[in-house]
Parts: structure tokens; C-alpha cells; sequence
């Protein structure tokens, strides 16, 4: 005898991200909602972007890049492996049925959570944390990097140039995360907005 | 220090964990006790450019092979120790 359990999308950092400091110099939201999975080439494999392309019409850009086509992002972690988000279900599945051996793929849409951030003072305090330059001259809407912030492992990429980024961070994390945001963003304001 | 990873740019070292030299192999099992020795203990260590493991750990997760001037930390190259998929 077993009854169905129904399970709810639980939010890392509703408990955690507060507003921050008096100003409006950071926005920052959470995106829910999003279906997530690492995408890691086989041995041997490079058909992936000829199949992603046919399946989605995603072009994938080689390099460090935020690939997208549509609801679906490829965001390039590694020389054989991304993370692909999408806020349409069954992301697994799919790319399972599209990418069939060429690819490993691990559902993470409970393992890591996102975060979009914005405002005048955004680069002002991702600074504090990240080594990558984000200087406009050096990272632009569609570069993207695996490094890590205030010692937690993050994948960064820009989506704007207003600007405009997303960074996916461990689910486990999201806590010592807000806390860092909150502190380093203190200073110029930080206002948490409403999850898109 | 910043290591130029073929895929991430240039990078901090605190990102990367290096197990050193990278003209090491490993010796077979039944190879001579002297020659196992040599594998795990005895390394050059040369005043000038040496090759290197470095793993990109808080990046992209690859291994590098990393050409290093000890004596002045200048990196000639940094390539993929394996080539990647695209
Ligand atoms: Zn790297």
C-alpha cells in the first residue's frame, strides 16, 4: 500500500534572501521554476551540437559560452560538459531522447538554484567575491564562467549588457550565499524582487 | 599567480590543485622496486621550465599540462592534458 506523495517546489532561498542596506543598488531575484541537467560529453563524442541543433535549432557556440535557442540554454561549464536550463518540463527526458549516447545526463533542477542579478552596483559587488573579470571589456551577454565566490563554487553567465547576470549556485549553498550577497551588497542597497 | 586555461582564460592559481610534474609514468606493476621509487619519490625539479599537472578544479574541471618557469613563476603555455569535444 503506497500513497502518492505530492511534492512542492520548496524555495532555498525564501528563508535566507533579505533586503540588504538602504538603496536600490542591487536587484536580485530567485528563478524558479527552472528545469536544470548537466550535459557531459562521452569519450569520443562530438556530434552533440549537430544533434542539439536539429532537435532545438540551438547553435552551440564553442568556449564559455551561454548558448540559446528558445526556452532552452546550454551554458558551457567545461570543454565537454554544460549546464542546460529550461523552464519547460521534462528537460531530462528530452535531451535524453535527443542526445541519446553521444552525452551523460544528470537531472540537477534540485540541485542547483539560480539567482538573476541587477542594478548600477551589481559588478561593484560580484567583485567582492569573483576573481573573473567582469569589466564589459573582458565579459559581455553571453560569456559565461565556472569559478567560484567568496570560496562557493558558482557558474556565472550575462544574459544583458544593462547588465544584466544569472548565477547557478548548489542548492546546499544557497544560504552561505545570500548571507555573502547580503553583506557585500549591503553597502549599496540590495532589493529582493518577486521570483520570475 | 594566474594560469591561462585553454578554456576558462586566465585564472587565478587558488583555482587550480597541481600534482606536479607532468612527464611522469607510471611504471608497470612488476617493474623494478627501483624504478617505482623513482616514479613516486625522485623528481628533477629543474631551476627554469618545468612541465606540469594542474587541475582546473574551481573551473572547468580539466587537467592541464602547464609549462612553468620555477624560478620566475612565467607561464610559457597551458594546454588541454586531453583534448576536448568540440
Ligand atoms: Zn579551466
Amino acid at each position: 500500500m503506497s500513497e502518492a506523495i505530492a511534492l512542492e517546489l520548496k524555495s532555498p532561498f525564501e528563508a535566507s534572501l533579505k533586503d540588504a542596506g538602504a538603496g536600490d543598488g542591487v536587484q536580485v531575484s530567485e528563478r524558479r521554476n527552472l528545469q536544470m541537467a548537466t550535459v557531459i560529453a562521452r569519450a569520443g563524442n562530438s556530434d552533440i551540437a549537430a544533434r542539439l541543433k536539429s532537435a532545438f535549432g540551438l547553435a552551440l557556440l564553442p568556449g564559455p559560452k551561454r548558448s540559446a535557442a528558445n526556452d532552452l540554454a546550454f551554458v558551457a561549464t567545461g570543454p565537454r560538459s554544460w549546464l542546460a536550463l529550461s523552464e519547460a518540463s521534462g528537460l531530462t527526458p528530452k535531451l535524453r531522447e535527443a542526445l541519446g549516447e553521444a552525452a551523460a545526463i544528470s537531472d540537477q533542477s534540485s540541485g542547483y538554484a539560480v539567482l538573476r542579478l541587477t542594478g548600477p552596483k551589481v559588478r561593484a559587488t560580484l567583485e567582492k567575491g569573483i576573481g573573473v573579470d567582469l569589466h564589459p571589456r573582458a565579459f559581455q551577454p553571453g560569456d559565461a564562467a565556472s569559478t567560484s565566490c567568496a570560496h562557493l563554487g558558482v557558474i556565472i553567465w550575462q544574459i544583458d549588457a544593462a547588465p544584466i547576470y544569472e548565477i547557478a549556485v548548489f542548492r546546499s549553498l544557497a544560504d552561505s550565499f545570500a548571507h555573502w550577497l547580503q553583506e557585500s551588497a549591503a553597502e549599496f542597497g540590495l532589493r529582493v524582487v518577486p521570483p520570475r | 599567480m594566474r594560469i591561462p586555461c585553454p578554456f576558462c582564460g586566465l585564472r587565478d592559481s587558488s583555482e587550480f590543485v597541481t600534482i606536479g610534474e607532468a612527464s611522469m609514468s607510471r611504471p608497470p606493476a612488476d617493474a623494478p622496486e627501483a624504478q617505482i621509487f623513482d616514479y613516486v619519490y625522485l623528481r628533477d625539479n629543474p631551476a627554469g621550465v618545468n612541465q606540469e599537472l594542474w587541475y582546473h578544479a574551481q573551473g572547468c574541471r580539466s587537467w592541464l599540462k602547464v609549462a612553468r618557469d620555477t624560478r620566475t613563476h612565467e607561464i610559457e603555455s597551458a594546454v588541454l592534458a586531453r583534448g576536448g569535444a568540440q
